[in-house]
């Protein structure tokens, strides 16, 4: 049996860091529907239902924001760590926060001119925004490390 | 990222000292996909990173990249 070296593990892990990526801003997405038909008129104190789903997507939120900004691997070695946080994906970063960046702004920009028009607590524009800026940065980011990939 | 063009002969030097991307990513302690960018002109290395190259090939970082004219 041959034991797969550190680059080798590291592209691996690599690819299992793009597909998190890449499918969990879409369970976002499909989250923001369930979430808004649900949770459109907020009742207090919030059904236990309701306390699960706020719950699970703060912590996705916050696993994704996590894996973003370490480049993942933790339960792999220093050296395939170092590997996936190697030059090229740290520049793919800084592209990814810097999308996320101006699509938080504009986002905030279009509740600002909603705000007389449609009535949003709190809750409800948190959601959003965190949304945003979660999906955007890491969609960039998949989207820029697999053409990276490509010859 | 491009800022602004640079000519590579990262490729050319590889094969011809026998390498695959991921030997040589290997040797300078980068991923295959960062080898790529760079051969591809899709990112520019850190001066690090072409001083690795360039000592990895047995070339200079001039031999590596150049601006074009």
């Amino acid at each position: 049996m041959t034991t797969a070296s550190p680059g080798e593990i590291a592209e691996r892990a690599q690819r299992r860091r793009n597909r998190m990526l890449w499918l969990a801003p879409m369970l976002f997405f499909i989250w923001q529907g369930a979430f808004f038909s649900s949770y459109a008129a907020p009742h207090t104190p919030l059904r236990t239902v309701e306390l699960v789903s706020l719950g699970s997507h703060l912590f996705l939120a916050l696993v994704l924001l996590f894996l973003l900004a370490t480049g993942g691997g933790w339960r792999h070695g220093k050296v395939v760590r170092a590997l996936l946080d190697d030059e090229a994906t740290r520049a793919h970063r800084a592209q990814a926060y810097a999308a996320g960046f101006w699509a938080l702004a504009l986002c905030a920009l279009a509740l600002y001119a909603a705000a007389p028009f449609v009535q949003l607590a709190t809750g409800e524009i948190a959601h959003i925004l965190l949304s945003v800026a979660v999906a955007v940065p890491a969609l960039r980011f998949v989207m820029l490390e697999r053409r990276a990939d490509r010859d | 990222m491009t800022d602004a063009p640079l000519l590579s002969s990262l490729k050319t030097l590889r094969t011809q000292a026998g390498l695959t991307q991921a030997d040589l990513a290997e040797r300078v302690g980068v991923t295959r996909k960062t080898i790529n960018t760079v051969e591809n002109g899709v990112f520019i290395p850190s001066t690090v990173l072409a001083l690795k190259l360039a000592r990895a090939l047995s070339t200079t970082v001039e031999g590596l990249f150049q601006l074009p004219d």
